[in-house]
């Protein structure tokens, strides 16, 4: 993967600990929602029945009163209407707070032979007690429910909701308990229960319980059919018209029955997601044999409205991820710094690293990072930038040093070869004498020097010298030589006289430690007389007319510059015509192959067997070419000088 | 070539072998040279092991003689070989430096020159 390295730290840190903290917190939410939902689910299901057993107790106060009257009908305790009528308000008297009205009705004659009904009515009004008969010819009581039902079933029973146009002009609940005479029924007791007093049940329980069901919570109270009792979201006018059935089928299903329990489902009242806890609310005379649905005349529900239930958990959650975010922001920030701080000095680093390619070798860079990594990286880079610039300078010094060791060994060679006469043929004027030499120097200079010139008109001098030592300074004391040796020939007479004082002279210019080694000869080009002085140098083959190659080997004395004073003999021969002669220097016999063997002299005289009646030129190329070929690959450290010349006597 | 060296009688005696040619001048240079500006004023150079001399060599056995002669030493060289004598005969330095048959005459020859 590429990218910087906050951006690959982002990814390979930063989104696996983003992704995991996710994990960790939706987890630990769901946990915690669910307890959350367990506990309210606990708690609600608990509140419901705790309200529903508080008002089962209430309305089973208020059961007991027709209960007791039935009773005490049944036993004949009010032989009187009066006594009846006494008794009948004293109850309702007494239980105005949660009884709306009482009635007794007696079955048809019931109560005596010429009266065909008989039902007294006590209820409240706002303007007090009241007194009804509902035996009248507008009401028909014995069609009413409340009177037929438990006639007919034989038990005690409550009424749906239902308007009471005949007696209390208000909605209410009947609970009607049937009394018998002579095991015959014989009439209905009952009591009415306003529903305006269970709305004030419910509103009690839903501003008591307000922190646990949260702002919106609410109670309801609804029939066995389904119809509300009690539903603070509406006003009591409408109940009659609305059934829990039609808007909320699955709750109603629950309710109806009798059972308990808690459903996620949705508020009867506005549709919004809710929390409805519910439980029956068990009536009706005490036979516990009956089953829970047939006993459960009423069921309550406590409705919690989705967010207030949750609101722990959400608040839980809330918390979390706050505290996550900020983590996290933390954490980014955290590796946005340590990756600045790793990359900034990195940063630099490749920008002194381009400088430094440019060529700005002074470039130091200064250590800005806590990271040992990039510390250790800055000295050696800073180590690097050091070395490279002594390498620069060291290089700088070499070729310095080799460019002035060339200019030098340009320079003394082109002293050397400057001063050497390379025209052939050399005196062309002169059909008596041949000339020809080959000069090969060395890569460093040796300071090889050959000459050859013309006294007078018959007089010819030859020279070849070798000066110890090698480039400009050798090269210089051989010019120096060279012009002594013409200037001190050209003025003196005998060989050995000349170099004596050649020698005396080079003491005086030349350092010590440097001398010479020259082979000095004049030839009388007339007669054929050569005299000759052998300074310290190798001594000249002579190559007969006769064939025969003998070293010309008198005349011998020191080399030149070592001491003042030295005499120097002269040495003479008289050539016969076609005789030649062949001068070198050391360069030949002292060259070396690749396994460190000398040329040697005696290889130099089979060469010179081979070529010596040749012309000069062709004699000196074969050794010059033999040389090279002895030598191979190696590389020659001396010059190869050679001359040849034949004298051939014929006179002008 | 190799260089020995020893110390006899306040002579120094430097052996030398093999080839004192153009490649090994500058070695026995550098070394006389340093044995002179150490303050060594006799030194002797054995030449028995010395199979060949050329002019480069023969420069350096020159420089040091004239250095040490000029500085009021003395330089000698003792037992060469017959190759090497020659070209010493030939350049002409058995004239102008002290050489001795063998060692020890060199030896002597230094010890009575102070």
């Amino acid at each position: 993967m590429k990218g910087t390295l906050s951006t690959r730290l982002i990814v390979w840190v930063g989104v696996p600990a983003a992704a995991l903290f996710a994990l960790v917190v939706s987890f630990g939410t769901l946990r915690s929602y669910q307890q959350v939902a367990k506990n309210a689910e606990r708690s609600s299901r608990a509140l419901a029945q705790a309200h529903a057993a508080k008002l089962e107790v209430l309305l089973r106060e208020a059961q007991k009163i027709p209960e007791m009257m039935a009773v005490q009908l049944e036993e004949g305790d009010f032989d009187t209407e009066e006594k009846l009528l006494r008794y009948m308000r004293g109850v309702v008297e007494k239980n105005h707070t949660h009884i709306y009205g009482s009635c007794v009705a007696f079955k048809p004659f019931g109560f005596s032979a010429d009266m065909s009904g008989y039902a007294p009515y006590y209820y409240w009004t706002k303007e007090g007690l009241k007194f009804e008969q509902l035996a009248k010819p507008e009401y028909n009581y014995f069609q009413w429910e409340w009177y037929r039902r438990p006639r007919d079933a034989g038990r005690a029973v409550w009424s749906e909701p239902y308007f009471d146009d005949g007696g209390g002009q208000t909605l209410m609940i009947t609970y009607s308990v049937p009394f018998k005479r002579d095991d015959v029924f014989h009439g209905i007791v009952t009591i009415d229960i306003a529903l305006d007093e269970l709305l004030g049940q419910v509103k009690r329980i839903a501003q008591d319980e307000e922190a646990m069901l949260g702002a919106g919570g609410y109670a309801f109270i609804i029939s066995k059919q389904g119809k509300f009792l009690a539903f603070p979201g509406e006003s009591t006018e409408h109940v009659m018209e609305h059934e829990l059935k039609s808007r909320n089928p699955e709750l109603a299903a629950r309710m109806q029955v009798g059972r308990e329990g808690v459903l996620k489902t949705h508020s009867p009242h506005d549709g919004q997601p809710a929390w409805v806890a519910f439980a029956p609310i068990l009536l009706g005379p005490l036979d516990d044999d009956a089953p829970t649905a047939f006993r459960s005349e009423m069921s309550l529900g406590i409705v919690s409205v989705e967010a207030g239930a949750m609101d722990p958990a959400t608040r839980l959650l809330t918390r979390q991820s706050l505290i996550g975010l900020a983590g996290l922001t933390a954490l980014f920030a955290a590796i946005i710094f340590v990756a600045r701080s790793i990359s900034r000095p990195i940063r630099e680093l490749s920008v002194a690293a381009m400088e430094i390619a440019h060529g700005n070798l002074e470039m130091k860079i200064a250590s800005g990072s806590n990271t040992d990594e990039v510390q250790h990286l800055t000295t050696a880079f800073n180590k690097m930038t050091k070395d490279l610039r002594m390498q620069m300078q060291e290089l700088r010094y070499t070729t310095t040093v080799r460019e002035r060791m060339e200019g030098e060994l340009s320079a003394a060679r082109s002293i050397q070869m400057s001063l050497l006469p390379k025209t052939f043929p050399a005196f062309p004027e002169r059909p008596e004498i041949d000339i020809h030499a080959i000069i090969r120097p060395a890569r460093e200079v040796g300071g090889d020097l050959y000459d050859y010139f013309f006294l007078d008109e018959t007089r010819l001098c030859f020279v070849i010298g070798d000066v110890a030592g090698k480039g400009v300074p050798a090269a210089l004391v051989m010019a120096v030589t060279k012009s002594l040796v013409k200037a001190t020939a050209l003025g003196g007479h005998d060989a050995g006289k000349i170099i004596a004082r050649v020698n005396d002279e080079l003491c005086e210019e030349v350092e010590a430690g440097m001398f010479v080694t020259l082979l000095f000869a004049i030839l009388n080009t007339a007669t054929g007389e050569l005299e000759y002085c052998n300074a310290g140098h190798l001594s000249p083959f002579l190559l007969g007319a006769d064939h025969s190659i003998i070293p010309l080997d008198g005349g011998h004395g020191p080399a030149l510059a070592l001491a003042n004073d030295l005499p120097f003999p002269t040495a003479r021969h008289t050539l016969t015509p076609g005789d030649a002669l062949f001068f070198f220097t050391d360069g030949v016999t002292e060259a070396l192959d690749k396994s460190r063997h000398f040329y040697t002299p005696q290889r130099l005289q089979i060469v010179l067997r081979d070529v010596h009646a040749a012309e000069v030129s062709k004699i000196t190329r074969a050794v010059v070419q033999d040389v090279s070929t002895f030598c191979g690959d190696r590389e020659q450290t001396d010059d190869i000088s050679v001359m040849a010349t034949r004298w051939l006597g014929i006179s002008r | 070539m190799q260089i020995k060296e020893e110390k006899q009688d306040g002579i120094v005696i430097v052996s030398i072998d093999e080839h004192l040619d153009t490649a090994a001048s500058p070695q026995l240079e550098a070394h006389l040279i340093g044995l002179i500006e150490a303050g060594e004023n006799r030194i002797l150079v054995d030449c028995a092991a010395l199979d060949y001399v050329n002019s480069a060599g023969l420069k350096v056995l020159l420089i040091a003689a004239k250095k040490l002669e000029a500085g009021h030493g003395h330089f000698a060289l003792c037992t060469l070989t017959p190759g090497v004598l020659m070209v010493f005969e030939t350049i002409g330095f058995t004239r102008i430096m002290k050489i001795a048959t063998t060692r020890a005459d060199g030896v002597q020859l230094l010890r009575e020159l102070v």
